[in-house]
């Protein structure tokens, strides 16, 4: 019984594990992440692909996030609904894009102080595992729906 | 040679780019937990990749990583080598192979089209005015007064011309530019499918009637099934492989399969052959630059 328990807590622990505070701890890491943004974003812009999709590319078939890019690109661009349509959770990608580059931008005491608070409030909320299962409840739909 | 070595390289790069993908993300799943796992997934494999790269001296999978940037470099390389139109192709060619799925979404049906860039102006064709190159004599004026109902794209009266077209289909049934004319008349009526049997029809008569398969691949896009019309644009291309309004028609096609990358590269392929509406279109909503 107690080791059911035990398992119990040790699978929610692991969903409700913070994943945007250690990035936001790490400046290096969002240095990465926004070059790899700004050269994703900026090749799209131009109509061309940045990064292949390895499904999609291979198999035909478009993961939770393809089409991510284009809507938040049209999102920028101030095309709202069409992002919308595009991918619903472009606000979300580009709220948390924006997220992690405001945290870059503050000085080091008050990033870490942040990237605790995040890290708090993404174990308490389990915010990036509804985030993860919500996008592919809607990428099943998507899929449903559309083909 | 390009296209062929291209078109060898491309499938087998994606398909090592899975393999590796695939390695990767089972590490991620072993050592990051399901969520790391599952953000690779709905990422499509960038976070994977940066979360590769991250712990690639940890886990000891440095070649590995080596290996996968490579495999996302290279398109980028070609594309700088051989420019946009071949690239275009290449990813149509590999969507071909991986037999794309139709995912198109509810922007694309609401299609929020430029009123220049209407259907009817986008995807009319104007007809042949010399369609009978040895018109008998009694179906000679059936021929002109139908022509002579031809105007800006579009019959002013397809029924009448319908009806013109139908006599002089009867007094020569193996005029293939009646039977296009006449398809067009129904197109003009929005009766797509009697269009499609005329169509069909015209190019049994003349199999390189490019005009007539651009028509069809109208009448199939009219009727929303994209996957055809392409098909029947291909074909015209194939035969008359400047022929603006199919690269324009086609862009439209894929427009709306949501294959954005080859619909601007056609919408520039018919701005480069002098029909600018569809790559102006683009422009204006966001897709082209």
């Amino acid at each position: 019984m107690k080791a059911d328990r035990f398992k119990m807590t040790a699978v929610s622990d692991r969903l409700c594990t913070p994943v945007l505070a250690p990035v936001m701890q790490s400046r290096w890491i969002i240095a990465l992440l926004g070059a790899a943004t700004v050269i994703q974003v900026a090749v799209t812009a131009m109509d061309l692909t940045a990064w292949q999709c390895p499904l999609k590319s291979t198999l035909g078939v478009a993961c939770p996030g393809c089409g991510l890019t284009r809507a938040i690109v049209l999102l920028a661009q101030g095309k709202w609904q069409a992002a919308i349509h595009l991918h619903a959770f472009a606000p979300v990608g580009l709220a948390i894009g924006l997220l992690l580059v405001a945290g870059t931008l503050l000085p080091a005491k008050l990033r870490h102080r942040a990237a605790e608070h995040l890290a708090t409030f993404e174990r308490r909320s389990g915010m990036v595992a509804w985030l993860a299962l919500s996008a592919l409840i809607y990428w099943i739909c998507r899929i449903m729906i559309y083909i | 040679m390009t296209e062929m070595i291209l078109g060898i390289l491309f499938p087998l790069l994606s398909l090592v780019g899975l393999i590796v993908f695939i390695i990767v993300l089972i590490k991620q799943f072993k050592h990051g937990g399901a969520l790391q796992g599952i953000l690779g997934i709905i990422t499509c494999g960038l976070w994977t990749f940066i979360w590769g790269w991250i712990k690639h001296k940890s886990l000891a999978m440095t070649k590995l990583m080596i290996l996968w940037t490579i495999i996302q470099v290279t398109p980028l390389i070609l594309f700088g080598v051989f420019g946009a139109a071949m690239m275009g192709e290449m990813y149509k060619m590999i969507g071909e192979i991986a037999g794309d799925p139709k995912l198109v979404m509810k922007q694309n049906q609401e299609r929020t089209v430029n009123p220049r860039l209407n259907r009817n102006n986008a995807r009319a064709k104007l007809p042949k005015r010399t369609v009978n190159k040895a018109p008998a004599a009694n179906n000679t004026d059936w021929n002109a007064a139908a022509l002579a109902l031809w105007q800006n794209g579009q019959y002013n009266d397809p029924d009448k011309a319908k009806k013109y077209w139908d006599k002089a289909i009867a007094a020569n049934p193996r005029l293939a530019e009646a039977y296009n004319n006449r398809g067009l008349a129904f197109y003009n009526l929005k009766q797509h499918q009697q269009a499609i049997e005329d169509f069909s029809q015209a190019i049994r008569i003349n199999p390189k009637y490019a005009e007539a398969y651009n028509n069809r691949g109208n009448a199939y896009y009219a009727l929303d099934q994209y996957q055809q019309a392409e098909a029947d644009f291909n074909q015209s291309l194939q035969f008359r492989p400047k022929y603006a309004r199919a690269h324009l028609n086609r862009g439209l096609a894929f427009f709306q399969m949501q294959k954005v990358t080859e619909s601007c590269s056609d919408f520039k392929r018919a701005c480069d052959l002098g029909d600018c509406d569809g790559l102006q279109w683009a422009m204006q909503n966001g897709f082209c630059k």
